[in-house]
């Protein structure tokens, strides 16, 4: 069979367009797995940046709140516990303070109570959160006594957070 | 593979059958329409201008009469029927008269006669038979696409217009100059003979010895031109028939019944197929279209490659725009989150800006601290689950998650479930006895961090 010189070009253009699917058919599959993985890797980034997010989203929302606050620290602790509970003795023993976010710090002291009954003490507690920004209970120690509705010993640990700059 | 296959799908086909084997041509114009089949004479001229404006394949068909053309069945020893018809020009050379280099031959059926035997129908021409036919038709204003076996002809022709065959059947071509007949039985062709001169006793002894027992009903199918003609080929047709009795018929229009005959085997070649212009005799026409079937068969499968390649590429294209469309949501969320641009940190950007959004844990802890539930509230918790297992605390502490007691319960069961209660109540703890308790009841210690 004799063709001509345009439909020999014809041939050869085909044939290589034929090698040129088979080689890309055939190296299909394992190219489309490898995109299909790469594809997941990054829906993954993506779902765990969403939960960075998240946790970002928390952390500025907590921050917000308390820039919100008008006052810039409580009341000092001994005013309050004299308010809350007079009479009683309680020891309270500084424990230090540190940087919290930028332009707040941290302040923690330590209070010490003997022979109070449950009810004081939920008053107390209380009346110390409901600072703003409040003197929150952050760890509790409660031994019972020897009586109903008695505790013999409790020590708990308060923080604050106080704005450093106006 | 043969690219005529793409022509079968064609449900419309025309072509011209031409019966040039008398001293008239008559050419009959065939439609075949799906399953419908057509036709009607055309006068010469005609038929000359619409062979040259028949395109397609094939256009023209025309044949030989079996003086010019050997039809014959060959027994070929051979189980195997793709064996046999390469043995079967062996075989054909000695049965042929002449050198079998010298024709144009082809092999119209094959079929198994016992298990280990097969007989091939071979049909030979000498290639100057073919040649001064084509000669013939070429002057009188056709190329022939198409040279068939006129014994074939008649007989699937028959077939076509009267069914098959009960038992014997002669069709009897009555020409202008020859006396042709095809004998079959059933649905098989047996053989046939052409004779110039009927009324000699040739005919009627090749008849006998076809036809084994003369008195057996024989169907005679009369067709031709010189059927009806007073002195012509259909004179002999009474001694004929009386010496092979049987039912007789006249075909429609007997003059036209060969060529179009021609006509119908070239528009559905399915039985006993037949085309001696082949090899080197092949219609220039028919290389050109037989050429241009390969070129779209070509361009088809070119075609089906060029979509697999623009699949191929689209798929790839597709998945590395969404590649890049989440690389570039990962850089920017992660950029916003890490506070800097990361577009040249690819690979590592979740890490930067988790480490950098992690830097500032620690500094908002206390935020976390101050709003989280009160302690009491804790507390209150784990007391109630003490006093439903009847569980005495001595003493609490309680730090973030972390919570130690110490107390005693009615028995280390009522402790170790109570124990339970705490874990799932969110306090990873680990209970543990205690010998100090006071009396009847079981001390235990429940210290922060899992078992």
């Amino acid at each position: 069979m004799k063709y001509s010189p345009l439909q020999k070009l014809l041939i050869a253009g085909t044939l290589l367009l034929l090698l040129a699917a088979g080689v890309l058919t055939v190296l299909l599959p394992s190219s489309l797995a490898d995109g299909w993985r790469r594809l997941e890797r990054k829906r993954q980034d993506l779902d765990r940046l969403a939960e960075i997010r998240r946790m970002a989203d928390g952390q500025t929302a907590r921050r917000a709140v308390f820039d919100r606050l008008e006052a810039s620290r409580p009341a000092p602790l001994e005013s309050i516990l004299r308010a809350a509970a007079p009479g009683l003795r309680i020891d309270v023993s500084d424990m230090g303070q540190g940087p919290a976010a930028e332009g707040w710090r941290w302040e923690r002291s330590g209070l010490t109570l003997k022979d109070i009954s449950d009810r004081d003490l939920i008053r107390l507690v209380g009346a110390l959160e409901l600072q703003r920004p409040p003197w929150k209970v952050v760890a509790l120690t409660i031994r019972g006594g020897t009586q109903t509705g008695q505790v013999s010993h409790v020590s708990l640990t308060v923080e604050t957070l106080t704005r450093t700059t106006p | 593979m043969n690219p005529e296959i793409l022509r079968a799908w064609a449900v419309r086909r025309i072509c011209l059958g031409v019966d040039a084997g008398g001293r008239t041509i008559r050419v009959v114009r065939a439609l075949r329409w799906g399953p419908w089949r057509f036709w009607a004479p055309l006068e010469l001229p005609a038929a000359v201008q619409a062979a040259g404006a028949l395109r397609g394949a094939p256009a023209v068909a025309a044949g030989l009469s079996p003086r010019e053309c050997l039809a014959r069945w060959i027994e070929v020893p051979l189980a195997d029927r793709g064996k046999a018809r390469r043995v079967l020009p062996s075989l054909l050379d000695v049965d042929l008269p002449f050198p079998l280099e010298t024709c144009e031959w082809g092999v119209a059926a094959m079929e198994r006669t016992t298990p280990r035997t097969c007989r091939g129908l071979a049909v030979a021409a000498r290639r100057e038979d073919l040649i001064r036919r084509i000669d013939d038709l070429k002057s009188a204003g056709f190329d022939p696409d198409i040279l068939d076996s006129e014994a074939l002809a008649l007989w699937t022709q028959s077939r076509q217009e009267w069914g098959t065959a009960t038992d014997w059947r002669i069709v009897a071509l009555a020409g202008d100059d020859r006396l042709t007949c095809a004998v079959g039985r059933g649905a098989a062709w047996v053989a046939a003979y052409s004779t110039l001169q009927p009324q000699g006793g040739a005919l009627v002894n090749w008849l006998k010895s076809v036809i084994p027992v003369p008195n057996e009903s024989v169907e005679w199918i009369w067709c031709g031109p010189g059927l009806r003609e007073p002195g012509g080929m259909g004179a002999c047709r009474p001694a004929l028939e009386a010496l092979f009795p049987g039912r007789s018929r006249e075909v429609d229009r007997p003059e036209y019944f060969l060529a179009r005959a021609y006509a119908f085997r070239a528009l559905a070649p399915e039985a006993l197929p037949c085309n001696l212009r082949s090899g080197v005799l092949t219609a220039e026409r028919h290389l050109r279209r037989h050429a241009r079937r390969w070129m779209q068969l070509w361009m088809a499968v070119g075609g089906v490659a060029l979509l697999l390649v623009a699949l191929n590429l689209q798929w790839r294209y597709e998945m590395d725009r969404a590649n890049e469309r989440l690389q570039r949501q990962i850089t920017a969320e992660a950029s916003a989150l890490a506070g800097h641009s990361l577009t040249r940190e690819k690979g590592v950007e979740v890490r930067v800006a988790e480490r950098a959004v992690l830097a500032r844990g620690p500094a908002g802890l206390s935020f976390e601290r101050a709003l989280a539930p009160p302690i009491l509230a804790a507390l209150k918790t784990l007391l109630d689950l003490a006093a439903a297992q009847s569980i005495q605390i001595e003493e609490v502490t309680l730090d973030g998650s972390a919570v130690s007691i110490i107390g005693s319960g009615s028995d280390w069961e009522t402790c170790e479930r109570w124990g339970r209660k705490v874990e799932e109540a969110g306090y990873r703890s680990r209970l543990e006895r205690r010998d100090a308790a006071p009396v009847g009841r079981v001390g235990f210690q429940l210290k922060p961090g899992g078992g």
